[in-house]
């Protein structure tokens, strides 16, 4: 473990070694006590201000408790500290991740070196209100990381952080680790979805709950990667509440997320789903009203659930037909029994509703060929009307009337 | 029964009829502007006319009150004719007959070549009699398959949803129809064609000129005539 030491004045060393040499009998044999150190360290670089070890979270140890290769004063060039000494957890955690093997931040960077304040305490960086502000200070200055940082100020979690101040609200460490950091990059990875579902279930448990019952953690359950986790549906660090209008989860946008994976052809074909069920909704009075912006329409989540999503064939599932007559009964308060056989997301095709598609069909034509007869009809009139113009010798009006043989009252 | 008036002109549409035509126009176009605005609701033009209606919801009110309103003149019409004896006299006048097929093609080619003699049309012209039952069984279309629409709840208590998804279809594509036979074809007729422009006046004042009449109507003209003779 490393700690960022300043590399101190050579005249400086000499003249606090002098110093430390006329206090000499002052330390004792178990090694320099503080008042020796600050003989020198009052003034020598790395100044230090012992009042402000005093109040930090290491209040009481004495400074060879940290600098422990240092025995006698005055010393020559003194080690690095190892935090992990005492914090044996946090150092392993801290080696495995990402931020040693990229040569990132070490513990000074995120705790301070002497004025090392409590994590509870507003003032320490590694504080649940200030570590936004900590990672998100390098975290900025990386490929991409700007937009991150922001997404995630944004985000529901960020602004309770941010604004209310909300110890409830997840900050950077309490999904992502302090030490370890894990990245939680799930891709199709299904045991890493089901790690952040776990973890976003430490809070929002009656989802997790739910999540654990659906047809989609099934699925991850049986390691497919490509079935939706948490942040397949809610974004990661962008994740705001329904209610904002910007959530991939907001009313009008349920269908285009849902869809993004329900009306992809070769991905439901692998599941042997049918892809049709996004532009059959859109084309339904529902799809229609929401799109147009009534947001009391039902929605992708209004029949099927968000979290405990199961397939209709399931007794469970709110879409099965013994459940229709509840389901579309919270908008429906009339929805009887008739309800129950209802075919939804029948498409008017002839392989879906053929009586639909005849009808349509025969309009089209039948609309077409009055289309055509209209043309006609205008045709008709104007070559009457140009042929008896020229007929100079006919009284002016009297051309129309004679060249417009469907002359209409 | 069509009449002289003393100032020459001909009596063709009653005042009933007047007011029933501009109620049926007016919730026609009403019915149309809001109806086709849900059916092409991703064009820009139908955006425009849903935010003036007041957004889905005012377009739905709106739709159903010119339901109510088009439901209206339907029963003035049936009124008409059950009570009034122009409507009855009209009616009887605007049935198709076999003359309609052999003076219609012989007004079309006409119309088109200038050969021939010119067709001997009675009181309404054969376009005039496709139009007006154009209109009465389409509106009869609308009307039933539109009250299927009006509530789902009601419907599928009565109907399979197989039916209220074919009436949506009929509803949809009857518009379309209608949309057509009226706003082009028949708005066509009364506006700009034959020396219309800007428009008869027969729907406001009732009235068309006798000379006028004589030519478009000559088979009716010359029944007057002859009836005001014995």
């Amino acid at each position: 473990m490393k700690s960022r030491s300043r590399r101190p004045d050579i005249g400086l060393i000499l003249a606090a070694s002098l110093a430390a040499m006329l206090v000499g009998a002052g330390a004792s044999a178990a090694g320099p006590g503080d008042s020796d150190c600050m003989a020198c360290h009052a003034e020598v670089k790395p100044r230090v201000v012992l009042d402000v070890l005093r109040g930090s979270a290491h209040e009481g140890l004495s400074c060879t408790s940290c600098h422990a290769d240092i025995t006698a004063v005055p010393h020559g060039k003194p080690l690095a500290v190892d935090c992990g000494l005492c914090h044996a957890k946090e150092a392993d955690a801290w080696r495995a991740g990402p931020h040693a093997k990229a040569g990132g931040p070490g513990c000074v960077d995120c705790h301070g070196a002497h004025d090392v304040p409590k994590s509870s305490d507003r003032r320490s960086m590694s504080s649940h209100e200030r570590q936004i502000e900590a990672c998100g200070g390098c975290h900025a200055r990386l490929a991409g990381g700007r937009q991150w940082v922001k997404m995630f100020d944004e985000s529901v979690h960020g602004q309770g952080v941010i604004k209310q101040g909300l110890n409830l609200a997840p900050a950077c460490a309490t999904c992502h680790g302090a030490h370890d950091v894990r990245s939680l990059k799930a891709d199709d990875d299904a045991k890493a979805k089901r790690e952040v579902a776990r973890l976003c279930g430490s809070c929002h448990e009656p989802a997790y709950a739910a999540f654990e019952k659906s047809a989609h953690y099934k699925a991850l359950s049986q390691n497919v990667g490509r079935a939706p986790g948490c942040t397949d549906c809610h974004g990661e660090h962008s994740i705001q509440a329904p209610e904002n209008r910007s959530s991939s989860v907001a009313p009008e946008s349920v269908p285009a997320t849902c869809g993004r994976c329900h009306a992809d052809k070769s991905l439901m074909a692998n599941f042997g789903l049918p892809a049709d069920r996004l532009s059959t909704y859109l084309k339904s009075y529902h799809g229609v009203v929401l799109e147009m912006g009534d947001l009391r329409a039902a929605n992708c989540a209004s029949c099927h659930g968000a979290h405990d999503i199961l397939p209709s064939s399931d007794p469970a599932s709110r879409t099965n037909p013994s459940n229709l007559e509840k389901t579309c009964g919270k908008c429906h308060p009339g929805a009887g029994r008739a309800f129950s056989n209802i075919r939804f997301h029948e498409s008017v095709s002839p392989t879906g509703a053929r009586g639909a598609w005849f009808v349509r069909v025969f309009y089209t034509i039948f609309i077409s060929l009055l289309v055509a007869g209209f043309l006609l009809h205008i045709i008709t009139r104007l070559v009457g009307w140009r042929r008896t113009r020229r007929k100079s010798a006919a009284p002016l009006g009297k051309g129309m009337e004679g060249g417009g043989s469907h002359d209409k009252s | 029964m069509t009449s002289h008036s003393t100032d020459g002109t001909v009596v063709r549409m009653s005042l009933l009829q007047r007011l029933d035509h501009a109620l049926l126009a007016l919730c026609l176009l009403l019915l149309i502007a809001s109806g086709l605005a849900l059916v092409y609701h991703e064009q820009a033009w139908a955006k425009v006319l849903i935010g003036i209606m007041g957004g889905m919801r005012g377009r739905g009110l709106l739709h159903r009150a010119a339901a109510i309103g088009l439901v209206f003149a339907g029963l003035l019409h049936f009124g008409g004719l059950l009570f009034s004896r122009k409507y009855q006299s009209d009616f009887r006048a605007v049935r198709f007959r076999r003359s309609d097929f052999s003076e219609g093609w012989k007004g079309w080619i006409h119309g088109l070549t200038g050969k021939g003699a010119p067709p001997y049309y009675g009181r309404f012209t054969p376009m005039q009699k496709i139009q007006y039952w154009g209109i009465f069984v389409g509106c009869l279309i609308m009307a039933g398959s539109g009250f299927v629409l009006w509530s789902p709840q009601a419907s599928l208590a009565l109907f399979p949803k197989s039916v209220y998804d074919l009436m949506l279809v009929v509803h949809s594509e009857q518009a379309q129809l209608i949309f057509v036979v009226l706003i082009l074809w028949h708005l066509y007729d009364v506006h700009l064609a034959g020396g219309n422009f800007p428009m008869n006046p027969a729907w406001i004042t009732g009235r068309m000129g006798g000379e006028k009449f004589r030519k478009r109507h000559p088979a009716e003209w010359d029944a007057m005539q002859k009836g005001e003779q014995e």
